[in-house]
Formats: C-alpha cells, sequence, structure tokens
C-alpha cells in the first residue's frame, strides 16, 4: 500500500479482515487513544468501583446528617438512639436509596427504549398512572394486604402498566417512526388524565380516605423500621434483573429500531420485557414514595456526561448514581429547614426543571419537535 | 397505491452482465406476497441474487421496494410465499445467525443520542458478542477496518449526530459491513450523499463484492451510474418485479417509462447509459 517504509508505516498496524490483510493508517492508530476508553469493559471497570465508592460516601453522609448528628458513643450506651438510628435513620437513608436507584434505573432504560432523552417515568405519565391507580385502590378501601403485599402496590403496578402501554400506543400511531414531540405529549396527556382521575376520586372518597390518598400523593421516604422496604424489595428486585438484563438489546435499540431488529433483537419481546419491568418497579417506587419527579431524568444524563453514551455501562451506572443521588437530596430535605422537613420531589424538581429544559433547548437543535 | 394491471406485460428479459452463478442464488424469494393491513405492498415476487452479484431495485415511491428488501432481511414475514437464503427457508434461520450472514441498511437512522461512529459501528459486531460479554480488541479492529473501507476511519471518534447525512449514512453501511455478511441489502443507501460520496459507496461496494465476495441488493432512484455498477437490476412496479436482467437490457425507454409513469430517454455513449426524463 505504501512504498516507501517510513515511520508512520511502521507504527502502522496491519489487521486481518475476512482473511484479508488491511493496512490501518497511522491516522487510525492515533485515533486508537481515544478509542482505547471507548472499550465497553474498561468503561464499566473504571465506572462501577468510582460510583460504588461514591455511594458509600453518600451513605455515610445521609447516615451522619440529620436533626442530631450521630454519635456512635451514643449509639453504643443508649437504646433510645439506637433505636432511632436502627428504625428511623437507616431505614430511610435505605429508602431514599432504592428509590433514588429505581427511578434512575427505569429512567435509563425507557430512555433507551423510546429513543428520547428526555423520557422518564414521570414525563412518560407513568408516575401519574401509578397513582391513579393507588388512588382508586384507597377510595375502595383497598389499602389491605394480600399475603403480606400491599394491594396498593398491585393496583400502582397495574396503573403504572397501563399507561405505559398507553402512551406507548399514542406515539407508535402515526406509523412506526415514533416522533419525540408525539411521545412527551401523550406523556403529558396521560398524566393530566390521571390527575384529573385521582381529583374526581378525592372528591368523591370519603373524607379519610380522601386525605389518606393525598398523604400517599404527597409520599415520603419516612419509614419505620425494613418491613415496608423488604416487600418493596420483592417488586423491585426481579425488575431490576430484567432491566438490567435487557441492557444489550436496550443498547442496539438506542441506536435506532431497524438497526436493531436487523441485528437480531427481537424488539417486541424487548419493548413487552421493559415495559413490564418499568411499571413494576415504578409502581411499588412510587406507591411508597410518592410521584418523585426527574430523578430518572437528571441522573441518566449525568451518567451519560461521566461514561458516555453505552447503555449497558448507563443501565448500572444510573442505577448507583441515582442512590448516592436521592441519598443526598433526601439529606438536604432534611437538613435545609432544620427542624423542619422539606419533601424530597420539592428538590429534585428544583434540580430537575433546569435540566429537563436544558435537554429540550439541546434536542430541538437535533431534531424536529 | 394503484393496482391496475400492467398495459405491456414484461417478461424475464436478458442475462447478468457479469458471469455470476445463477445456478445457486445466496438470497431467493419464491413467489413471495404482503400486505399492510389489506394494502397489498408486494405481490407474488420471486427473485434470485446469485453469491457475489450486486444487484439494483429500482421502481417509483411506493411500489413495494423497501417492503421487498425488508422481506429478504427477514425483518417481516411474508403472508404468503418464502424467503430462501443458502438453500433453506430464511424463517428458520434464528436472529442472531440471521444477522452474522444479512445485513440491512435502513433508509433512514435515527438517533438522538450522540453515539461516536465506532460506538454505532461495534454495535454491528453484537451478533458476535454474548449478553454480558462485550466487544473484543478483534471486535474494535474489525469496526475500524469497517469504517476504512467506506473510507470514513477519521470519522471514528465523531458524534453520529454531529455529522452529515452523508457522512451517517456511510457510518452505517460500515456498521452493515462489521457485521462480516454474506449478503447486504441497503434501502436507498446513496439518497443522502453528494456525487463525491456517491461514488464513493459505489465504488466501496463494488471492491466488497469482488475482494470478499459479498453479495449486495440496493434500492437507488439514481439510474445513471447503474450500468456501469451492477450486475443486475430487478424492476418493480405496483408491488410486482415486472423486469429483471442485466443493465443494458432493462435500462430501456420503454420499460422505464412503463415502470416510473413518464416519459423516459436514454443514450448510450462511452459503453455507459444516459437516463433522463423529459419536461
Amino acid at each position: 500500500m505504501h512504498s516507501i517504509p517510513s515511520k508512520a508505516q511502521r507504527e502502522t498496524d496491519t489487521l486481518e479482515l475476512n482473511g484479508a490483510n488491511l493496512a490501518v493508517p497511522a491516522a487510525i492508530v492515533d485515533k486508537r487513544r481515544s478509542i482505547k476508553r471507548a472499550r465497553v469493559a474498561v468503561r464499566l471497570r473504571v465506572a462501577l468501583p468510582l460510583l460504588i465508592v461514591g455511594l458509600i460516601v453518600s451513605l455515610l453522609i445521609g447516615l451522619y446528617v440529620g436533626y442530631q448528628p450521630l454519635d456512635l458513643a451514643a449509639l453504643k450506651s443508649d437504646p433510645i438512639a439506637r433505636a432511632v438510628f436502627f428504625r428511623l435513620r437507616l431505614p430511610r437513608v435505605v429508602m431514599a436509596g432504592l428509590v433514588g436507584s429505581s427511578l434512575a434505573l427505569v429512567g435509563a432504560a425507557l430512555q433507551a427504549l423510546f429513543r428520547n432523552p428526555l423520557a422518564d417515568p414521570f414525563t412518560l405519565g407513568v408516575s401519574g398512572g401509578a397513582s391513579l391507580g393507588a388512588s382508586v385502590a384507597i377510595a375502595f378501601g383497598l389499602g389491605l394486604n394480600l399475603v403480606g403485599v400491599p394491594l396498593i402496590f398491585i393496583a400502582a403496578f397495574v396503573g403504572a402498566a397501563m399507561s405505559v402501554l398507553l402512551v406507548y400506543r399514542l406515539a407508535h400511531s402515526g406509523g412506526s417512526a415514533m416522533l419525540p414531540g408525539a411521545l412527551l405529549l401523550a406523556g403529558i396527556v396521560l398524566n393530566l388524565c390521571a390527575s384529573a382521575g385521582v381529583l374526581v376520586i378525592q372528591y368523591l372518597a370519603s373524607y379519610g380516605r380522601a386525605l389518606q390518598i393525598l398523604r400517599w400523593l404527597i409520599g415520603s421516604l419516612d419509614v419505620v423500621g425494613f418491613d415496608l422496604i423488604w416487600k418493596m424489595l420483592i417488586f423491585q428486585i426481579p425488575g431490576w434483573v430484567v432491566l438490567i438484563a435487557c441492557a444489550r438489546e436496550l443498547h442496539l435499540l438506542a441506536t435506532g429500531e431497524e438497526s436493531a431488529a436487523s441485528l437480531g433483537v427481537n424488539v417486541r419481546r424487548t419493548e413487552r420485557m421493559v415495559f413490564i419491568a418499568s411499571s413494576l418497579i415504578v409502581g411499588v417506587t412510587v406507591s411508597v414514595g410518592g410521584a418523585i419527579g426527574f430523578v430518572g431524568l437528571i441522573v441518566p444524563h449525568a451518567a451519560r456526561l461521566l461514561f458516555g453514551q453505552d447503555v449497558r455501562v448507563l443501565l448500572p451506572a444510573s442505577f448507583l448514581l441515582g442512590a448516592a443521588f436521592l441519598i443526598l437530596a433526601d439529606t438536604l430535605a432534611r437538613v435545609a429547614i432544620s427542624p423542619g422537613e422539606l419533601p424530597v420531589g420539592a428538590i429534585t424538581a428544583l434540580l430537575g426543571g433546569p435540566v429537563f429544559l436544558l435537554l429540550l433547548r439541546r434536542q430541538q437543535r437535533y431534531s424536529a419537535m | 397505491m394503484k393496482t391496475e394491471p400492467l398495459t405491456t406485460t414484461i417478461s424475464q428479459i436478458g442475462g447478468p452482465s457479469r458471469p455470476v452463478n445463477a445456478d445457486c442464488p445466496l438470497i431467493e424469494a419464491k413467489r413471495v406476497s404482503f400486505a399492510y393491513s389489506s394494502l397489498p405492498a408486494v405481490v407474488d415476487v420471486s427473485l434470485a441474487l446469485p453469491r457475489g452479484a450486486m444487484g439494483a431495485l429500482i421502481g417509483a415511491n411506493g411500489s413495494g421496494k423497501s417492503t421487498l428488501i425488508r422481506l429478504l432481511a427477514g425483518l417481516i414475514k411474508p403472508d404468503s410465499g418464502e424467503v430462501i437464503f443458502n438453500d433453506a427457508a430464511l424463517e428458520d434461520l434464528q436472529a442472531r445467525e440471521r444477522a452474522k450472514r444479512i445485513a440491512y441498511v435502513p433508509q433512514s437512522t435515527s438517533t438522538v443520542f450522540p453515539f461516536t461512529a465506532l460506538e454505532v459501528v461495534l454495535t454491528g459486531r453484537s451478533p458476535y458478542s454474548g449478553r454480558f460479554r462485550f466487544e473484543s480488541a478483534r471486535d474494535e479492529q474489525i469496526a475500524l477496518g469497517a469504517l476504512d473501507a467506506l473510507d470514513v476511519a477519521h470519522l471514528a471518534a465523531r458524534h453520529i449526530t454531529e455529522l452529515s447525512g452523508g457522512e451517517r449514512q456511510l457510518v452505517t453501511v460500515a456498521r452493515a459491513l462489521a457485521q462480516e455478511p454474506e449478503v447486504m441489502l441497503l434501502d436507498e443507501p446513496a439518497s443522502a450523499l453528494d456525487l463525491k460520496h456517491r461514488t464513493q459507496l459505489t465504488k466501496a461496494l463494488r471492491r466488497l463484492r469482488d475482494e470478499r465476495g459479498i453479495a449486495v441488493l440496493l434500492i437507488t432512484h439514481d439510474l445513471m451510474l447503474l450500468d456501469s455498477a451492477v450486475d443486475l437490476i430487478f424492476a418493480m412496479r405496483c408491488g410486482r418485479v415486472v423486469a429483471s436482467g442485466a443493465p443494458e437490457v432493462v435500462l430501456n425507454e420503454g420499460l422505464l417509462g412503463d415502470i416510473y409513469d413518464t416519459p423516459v430517454r436514454t443514450m448510450r455513449r462511452d459503453g455507459r447509459t444516459f437516463v433522463w426524463s423529459e419536461l
């Protein structure tokens, strides 16, 4: 290929492709330095330990900071201090972590599935659907347990699943191509309908139940003991496993539906799996923590900035980063106006709103909405 | 879509211009029909693409070209008839196995996420990697080689969202090449390309045919380069393949005028066929 051996050529690698030797020009070899970083396995190996350390740090901060800072000596000697720590503060921090990781993971998965950077459980109306489902359950007095599992969880799951299906149908009705604008509009419409439905139910329900719905809607990460957390995990863990297992398909889907299908992805099956898993996670997460917005939006984008676009890195990274993020946000909520408390949803919304607008602006440059 | 019968009946005419072994077709449609909810798109089509041949699919908008190529790619299943790949039913081939042998380049790619060009091309290696096994250094080299084969290696680290339509198109073809397929099916690969890139792509596809024996079937509306580029042309009208054969035979005024439903003129010069339409 080159007649005169040069320094550049000595640096030239050869590679085999279909049995034919192809010379790789020096320019590509230079590029490889940046490409080394691009290799997914390498990126995962960097990202995961970093994120785990970050999560541990935020856990410690969350456990230490509070109405009264953690006093290790008192923890040993004082049974009340011990009870406060193990029955209140620890469960609350764990709850914040689980809610944050779940919402962020679902957000990252839905963004890849819908090929829309603005998708998240909140913007797509999935949280709204879950709220409606749960409100119906409370209004009919179904705040009971079924084999130890709150019926509200199941009602919220059904509500979430129905809204995912509906939003998908609406966005797909124009043909196979899904416009990002159409998807978000469908999500907005769904959210409006769901909140209208909740209002009607609240209006018709008895005073006590209406109050119950209201308190439920606001949601809280405040839990006593680990009971509720175990019940929540029964739903969340299978959802997490399915979503992480779909990472490869989701990565291919994020680069285009047609090409993913031609690369061997069973698109409909992947969609179904992700829908069910997301509804399961969002239903139960919203049931416990209330509709905490924008976590599923901000966290995956932060993960993208840190570790790149590869969905196979993005899903576990969002999961860990989401936990750390909501633990810190909740810590801030607990101490910002101490002795009072801010709702953590207010803090995530204050952070998330501007991020959403920024992303919207950026996306408009890429594609006409 | 119009469904009135053809006014002139055109039978299979001519033979391939290049000695291609027509006895062993690599991919073959046998009396394939497909309808989008009762709207017929492909009607009783039979065609065969020999191993190592380069074919073009021409026809008016809405004549069923894209549907036919999607049927051949196994993305949709025919309502009747069947697609044969390597003497076996395409339907029986596992999706992952299919992806190692048949590459498909869609008409447009809609990526909103700023993947790098290399990341996009690497997805072409996914049929060879596992659920929890990522691409190896070798996959990476093959992806880089694929970019190089299309003369776009310099784009490897660029974000796909920042590329021009033509560059993006070439990267998408490189992804198909990274699949190391036996046949590449391309839906209007040159539609977004300027003259230079169009020539670059055509040359690259011919080189792949000659050096690696990759069969190519592409949809095109550009009739100018066809006779020097391809071995076979399949002409579609109203969901049917109405003519197939060597370029010099298919590219005639009567046939083209009929397919495009508009007066078409052709001229031979320097061994090439020039096609234009009268205003």
